[in-house]
C-alpha cells in the first residue's frame, strides 16, 4: 500500500463519523424530548416521565465532555419536589449519559386526552426551529433557550396546551398554544 | 395467435399488479449491484422486509396481545431475510397483496421513488469522475422522476409534523421500538450510501461502501441498544456532501422515509378504524406529494 493510499484511507476513516453538527440550545432541547420518548419506549423509564412531564431546563455547560445538560421534570407533589431526569449531551445533542432522581413524592398531573405533554412540547420546539431564521423575535429562543413549561388550560370552551419558553438573552416569553392533538393554535412573544 | 395474446394478457392481468414503469430505463440501471452486490442485496431485502412487515401488521391488527413477543418474532423473520437477501427486487404484490390493495397510491409512489434511489446509486457507482458529467446525469434522472406528477413525492421539505403530527402518529415506534430502530437503520444505510459514493477516488468509494455495510450490521447487531437514533436519520445530516451537490433530492428521500413511518403508524394505531385505512393511506400519500402540505421554512429554494 502506497503512502497516498494510506493517507486516503486515513482521511476516509476520520471522515466517516465527522458528520455530526453542533446544535443550538433549542435543538438540544428538542432532541432531549426525543430521548425521553426513546427511554420510555424501551422501558428504561416509566410512563410518568412522558405523561406527567411538566417542565424542562436546558443549559450549556461545556464541561467534562458534555456540552448540554437537559433536565425534565414531572409535575411536582405537594411538598414541591418532582421526579426528574437529567441528560448529558454532546455538542451534536446526542445523549451521552442520563441520571434519574426519584423524589419521595408523586405529583398530580392533568390527564392529556390526545398527545402526551412531551410530544406537545416538541411541537412548540418545532415552531421555534421552523421560525428562528425568519422571525427575529423567535431567534433568542433558538440560540439561548433556558426552559419550557407546559400547562393545560381551558380557553374558549376547549382544553388547550400552553407551552411557555424562556431564554437567557431577554425577559420575554414565547407562548405556543396548541390543541391537545398537537395542532398549533397561536404563538405570542410577550 | 390473437386469441393466444389476449389469453396471455388476460392471465397476466389476473396474476400481477402493474407498478410504474421508468421508460426508457437509464443506461446505468442496476450497475450499482454489479459493483456492490452485498449493498444491493441489502436494499432488495429492505423492500422485502418492509412489505412483509406491513402485511403482517395488517393481518394482525387488533389481535396482538403481547407486542414484545410479536416484535421479537417478526424481527427474527426479517433478520433472516437480511442475512440471506434476495438477488433481485421482489414484487411487493406477491409478498403483501393486502397491503398493496390498502395503500395503492403509497405503493406506487414508493416504487417510483425507489427507482429514483436505485438509479441515482447506479449513476454514482458508474460515473468515471465526481464532476460535471456525473452531476448532470443525476439531475437528468431527477428531472425524469419529477416529471411524473402523479407519483412523485415532493422535493419540498416538510416539517416533522408531517411524520409526527397526526392523530395516529408514533404508534409504531411506541409499540415496536426495536423494529422502528431497524427501519431507521434501513434509512440510515440508504442515505449513507450516497455519501460513500461521493468519495473522490474509486478506492475510497469501495472502502466507504464496505464500511457502510459493516456499520449497518453493527447498528442492528443488538437492537434496540445498538441503534442510537432518537430521531429518524435525515439525508442532509447523514450525507452532507450529497445534499450540497444535489440540494433538491434529500427532501424527496426524507419525505419518502417519513411516509414509510406514517404507513407503519396507520397500521398499528388503534385510533385508525379498519374501514379508514385505505382512505388514510391515500390521504397521507397525497400529502407526501403536495409541496404545500406541512411545508417547512428550513429548506433550500426549489
Amino acid at each position: 500500500m502506497t503512502f497516498l493510499n494510506l493517507f486516503l484511507l486515513a482521511c476516509t476513516l476520520t471522515g466517516a463519523f465527522a458528520n455530526a453538527q453542533d446544535v443550538a440550545l433549542a435543538r438540544a432541547g428538542e432532541l432531549g424530548c426525543h430521548r425521553i420518548e426513546r427511554l420510555r419506549d424501551l422501558g428504561r423509564i416509566d410512563e410518568g416521565y412522558l405523561n406527567k412531564f411538566q417542565a424542562l431546563r436546558i443549559e450549556d455547560i461545556s464541561t467534562g465532555g458534555a456540552k448540554f445538560r437537559f433536565t425534565a421534570f414531572q409535575a411536582p407533589g405537594l411538598n414541591g419536589s418532582a421526579h426528574q431526569i437529567e441528560l448529558l449531551m454532546d455538542s451534536a445533542g446526542k445523549t451521552i449519559g442520563n441520571h434519574k432522581e426519584t423524589k419521595n413524592t408523586d405529583g398530580v398531573s392533568p390527564v392529556w386526552p390526545d398527545k402526551d405533554p412531551v410530544t406537545l412540547t416538541e411541537s412548540g420546539f418545532h415552531y421555534i426551529i421552523e421560525n428562528e431564521a425568519i422571525n427575529p423575535d423567535v431567534r433568542p429562543f433558538f440560540i439561548a433557550l433556558s426552559e419550557a413549561v407546559i400547562a393545560q388550560v381551558q380557553e374558549n370552551g376547549q382544553t388547550v396546551a400552553k407551552v411557555q419558553f424562556k431564554n437567557t438573552q431577554s425577559a420575554k416569553v414565547l407562548e405556543v398554544t396548541l390543541k391537545t392533538d398537537g395542532t398549533v393554535i397561536s404563538t405570542q412573544v410577550k | 395467435m390473437r386469441v393466444l395474446i389476449y389469453l396471455i394478457v388476460g392471465l397476466a392481468s389476473l396474476t400481477s399488479w402493474a407498478g410504474p414503469v421508468w421508460y426508457p430505463m437509464p443506461a446505468e440501471a442496476y450497475q450499482f449491484g454489479r459493483k456492490y452486490p452485498d449493498a444491493q442485496r441489502l436494499l432488495y431485502a429492505f423492500d422485502y422486509g418492509h412489505a412483509l412487515v406491513y402485511e403482517r401488521l395488517l393481518h394482525s391488527r387488533g389481535k396482538i396481545n403481547d407486542a414484545a413477543e410479536f416484535e421479537k418474532k417478526i424481527l427474527s423473520e426479517v433478520l433472516a431475510i437480511l442475512k440471506n437477501p434476495p438477488n433481485v427486487k421482489v414484487e411487493e404484490d406477491e409478498i403483501a397483496p393486502d397491503y398493496v390493495y390498502k395503500f395503492p397510491l403509497t405503493v406506487n409512489a414508493f416504487d417510483w421513488s425507489h427507482m429514483l434511489h436505485q438509479f441515482v446509486l447506479d449513476v454514482l457507482a458508474t460515473a468515471p469522475d465526481r464532476g460535471k458529467v456525473m452531476k448532470a446525469r443525476v439531475n437528468e434522472i431527477f428531472s425524469q422522476y419529477k416529471a411524473n406528477h402523479l407519483l412523485a413525492i415532493t422535493d419540498v421539505c416538510k416539517t416533522m409534523l408531517f411524520m409526527d403530527g397526526h392523530y395516529f402518529s408514533k404508534a409504531f415506534r411506541r409499540t415496536f421500538p426495536s423494529f422502528n430502530l431497524l427501519i431507521w437503520s434501513y434509512h440510515w444505510f440508504q442515505i449513507r450510501l450516497y455519501e460513500a459514493l461521493l468519495k473522490p477516488t474509486e478506492m475510497e468509494r469501495n472502502f466507504a461502501v464496505k464500511k457502510t455495510v459493516d456499520d449497518f450490521w453493527a447498528l442492528i447487531s443488538n437492537l434496540p441498544d445498538s441503534a442510537e437514533f432518537d430521531m429518524m436519520p435525515d439525508t442532509a445530516t447523514e450525507a452532507p456532501t450529497f445534499a450540497k451537490l444535489f440540494p433538491r433530492i434529500p427532501p424527496a428521500f426524507d419525505n419518502n422515509h417519513m411516509l414509510h413511518d406514517i404507513v407503519s403508524d396507520i397500521l398499528v394505531s388503534s385510533r385508525v378504524a379498519d374501514s379508514d385505512i385505505r382512505k388514510e393511506g391515500v390521504r397521507t400519500a397525497r400529502m407526501a406529494q403536495d409541496p404545500d402540505a406541512f411545508r417547512s421554512n428550513i429548506c433550500p429554494e426549489p
